[in-house]
């Protein structure tokens, strides 16, 4: 089995052809696709897709009006019968819904949508991409806010709107929405004079109008009193338009490699020299498996390659280097398992039609779905259905480990492309199976 | 020590062979001759245990090979008509490959790709890649990756085909001093010549028949009932090619330039006749030569066509 090993390494090593498109093609394709595409992709892109928001609500409404009365009576706002009925207007105040009901603008719909969740729910979620941010409303924010718009008193309180790494630019546009809501609050608070009038029309005006005053002169000086703050998710690092054209352009060109070694075994067969190892005794499955596993070599070899590469030259990190030869591993057994699979129908039908086609049609369709051309995070569904095919996985799992992601989070990726070795393991046993390669 | 026995061999849309029996003997050259599409490289695949037969029998010493193809293919060394060869990689890299997957190794491994190269006369350019090798150098290289696992049964499947007169010639030497060092060997061929040349036994096939088989002495004998004579002369004058067609037992006479061709009855005793007609009309015969029939002729005489038809 070694023997046939060396000698399939061997070969691909000394084609020229082999060499150039597996290796030299994707470093030149994700050098031209990183400084051109990539760095439009990941700085000013127009292209953000559709975007999803959690909303965790934190805010307290519970005895709303109770809690204002009490408090405008320990600041000398007195609680009698009429005062109440003016203020029973605040419970019909609701400024989430507010900021809410700017998502549900039909020109933002489009593109953007929320769910409201609990904290833990929306964090996982954004943590494995369901969600592109997260914006949570602080406890006690209508109360506060109200009380910063009917009183001397501000309270400094903030909406925290999370990003996930991924999703910059979108992330980028939702703080724009949030903090042009935050300002119109804001701006709200600082012409708290109509406030005041209101105030004094309720028989407190004198006693306010002094501390107003003073607030007030503060808020001009441009304190705001509702602010925005913008955080990334956990620690987790941003992927680059270079990172992610090495690893896509990469996994594609990793798929060419099965279409070389299918052809090297119909070679075998169309030149006799499968008759020589056949007349030696050794079985077709043998001669599969040892195209399988130099093949896996190749592909180790190519991600090798492209990571010292794109290190060197683009200054990228690849990561904690235990889990990308981990799913480096598993992205060699999804390649020999095609391999393997596509030589066995090579040799079986005794023409090269389907390795043909696997390279001219089923790779650049793979390439689509797997996002090696362009990230398909703006279309949800195929981009689970991306996730799916091997190269897809691969780019999702070396993307998650760029950001510093542990084996955990590349557990599905594995489960694929373990899934795909073994599919195609066993259809090449019934291909060989019905009359033997 | 081979035996075909009502051997046939159908495809979808042809029948490569149509049934046929043969022996192939121990320490013997045995040919097989007939022209493209015979059924030959089909023959010697189903000898070799490529592929069985759609019916009949074949047995190695007493054992069916069918059942048992383990039983013949230790002992089998096949020369493929196609360069059976990694063409990336260098000849001693072919040929331990091919050792190795043999089950050799070691010392033994390089002593006997030493040997295969001094045979196939490839010592000097044994580290070159195939690829950057004459077609000759390569069929040489074909022969040798079939002689390192020292086989009692030697297949050559048209081993000359498109190489120079000197390779062919080299091919052809040693496929008789492997011979002599006991190898039987079968060799197949639509050069009339090399079978000629090489063989003591001789099978031609036909559209997937066996259309004769014999030593060349026998199949030649079987073939005729005219001698051929070829006569050059200075000039010819149509006076002499008048007498000539007038003499009793020429049945035939074709005139080429200043050669004549002549056909007549076997033992007719035409040369006595035809000097004095030459010396009489002063015709000088520069050369006269009996044409003795070739294994082509054998084939033409009994198919009607030649083998490079």
């Amino acid at each position: 089995m070694l023997d046939l090993i060396v000698k399939d390494l061997k070969r691909v090593l000394r084609d020229k052809k082999a060499l150039a498109i597996i290796l030299v093609m994707p470093i030149i394709l994700m050098t031209i696709l990183g400084f051109t595409v990539g760095k439009f992709m990941m700085d000013s892109s127009a292209w953000i897709g559709h975007v999803k928001i959690g909303i965790v609500n934190l805010d307290n409404r519970e005895d709303l009006l109770d809690r204002v009365i009490e408090t405008f009576s320990a600041i000398g706002i007195e609680d009698n019968s009429s005062n109440r009925n003016g203020l029973e207007e605040i419970n019909d105040i609701d400024l989430v819904k507010g900021l809410l009901d700017i998502f549900e603008v039909d020109e933002i719909k489009s593109f953007m949508s929320y769910e409201i969740f609990n904290e833990q729910d929306a964090m996982e979620k954004l943590e494995t991409g369901e969600l592109n941010s997260v914006v949570f409303i602080p406890k006690d924010f209508t109360y506060n806010t109200l009380l910063s718009l009917a009183t001397p008193f501000t309270q400094r309180q903030e909406i925290e709107v999370i990003v996930n790494k991924n999703s910059q630019f979108s992330g980028r546009i939702v703080e724009e929405i949030v903090g042009g809501y935050t300002n119109v609050i804001s701006t709200s608070i600082n012409g708290k004079n109509s406030i005041l009038e209101v105030g004094a029309e309720l028989g407190v005006g004198d006693s306010l109008y002094s501390e107003v005053q003073d607030a007030v002169s503060k808020l001009h000086a441009g304190n705001s009193i509702l602010g925005i703050k913008i955080e990334d998710v956990a620690t987790m690092r941003a992927i680059n338009g270079m990172q992610y054209y090495a690893v896509a352009q990469g996994m594609m060109f990793v798929l060419y490699v099965i279409g070389f070694f299918a052809k090297y075994a119909l070679d075998e067969k169309h030149n006799h020299t499968h008759d020589r190892l056949i007349l030696s005794n050794l079985s077709a499955n043998k001669m599969l498996l040892s195209l399988g596993i130099s093949s896996g070599i190749i592909v180790l070899l190519q991600i090798l390659i492209f990571s010292i590469y794109s290190s060197l030259v683009f200054k990228i990190s690849w990561g904690n280097p235990a889990n990308v030869f981990i799913l480096s591993v598993f992205v060699a057994l999804a390649t020999a398992g095609m391999t393997i699979l596509i030589s066995a129908i090579n040799m079986r039908t005794s023409n090269a039609k389907i390795s043909n086609m696997f390279d001219a049609v089923v790779v650049i369709i793979l390439s689509v779905l797997g996002g090696s051309f362009v990230p398909l995070s703006g279309a949800p569904t195929l981009e689970r259905i991306g996730r799916l095919t091997p190269n897809g996985a691969a780019i999702n799992g070396f993307l998650k480990i760029m950001q510093g992601y542990g084996l955990k989070e590349i557990f599905p990726a594995l489960i694929v492309l373990c899934l795909v070795f073994i599919t195609c393991f066993m259809s090449s046993k019934i291909v060989v199976g019905r009359g033997g390669a | 020590m081979i035996r075909l026995k009502g051997v046939r061999k159908s495809y979808k849309k042809a029948e490569a062979v149509k049934g046929i029996d043969m022996e192939i003997k121990e320490g013997e050259i045995l040919g097989l001759l007939g022209p493209n599409g015979a059924g030959k490289s089909t023959t010697i695949s189903i000898i070799a245990t490529l592929f069985p037969p759609t019916e009949g029998e074949v047995t190695f010493e007493g054992q069916d090979v069918i059942k048992n193809p383990q039983a013949i293919r230790r002992i089998l060394g096949i020369v493929p008509q196609e360069i059976a060869l990694y063409p990336e990689l260098s000849a001693y890299e072919n040929l331990k490959f091919f050792g190795k997957v043999y089950g050799l190794k070691g010392k033994k491994l390089e002593h006997k790709i030493e040997e295969v190269l001094r045979i196939i006369g490839m010592k000097e350019k044994a580290k070159s890649p195939v690829k950057t090798y004459s077609g000759g150098m390569k069929r040489r290289v074909n022969i040798g990756c079939a002689l390192l696992h020292d086989p009692k049964l030697l297949i050559m499947d048209e081993p000359t085909v498109g190489i120079d007169p000197q390779s062919r010639n080299y091919i052809l030497e040693t496929v008789k001093s492997l011979n002599k060092e006991g190898m039987t060997i079968v060799y197949t061929s639509h050069y009339m010549e090399e079978v000629e040349y090489l063989c003591d036994r001789i099978y031609i096939m036909d559209d997937g028949l066996i259309i004769a088989n014999g030593t060349k002495e026998e199949l030649k004998a079987s073939m005729t009932d005219e001698d051929t004579f070829i006569i050059n002369l200075e000039t010819v004058e149509d006076e002499l090619v008048e007498q000539i067609k007038a003499t009793r037992g020429v049945n035939s006479l074709l005139v080429e330039g200043q050669t004549l061709t002549l056909n007549c009855e076997k033992n007719s005793g035409l040369l006595q006749k035809i000097l004095p007609i030459a010396q009489n009309l002063d015709c000088k015969i520069l050369s006269f030569a009996v044409k003795t029939p070739t294994l082509e002729d054998v084939f033409l005489s009994k198919t009607g066509k030649t083998l490079r038809d």
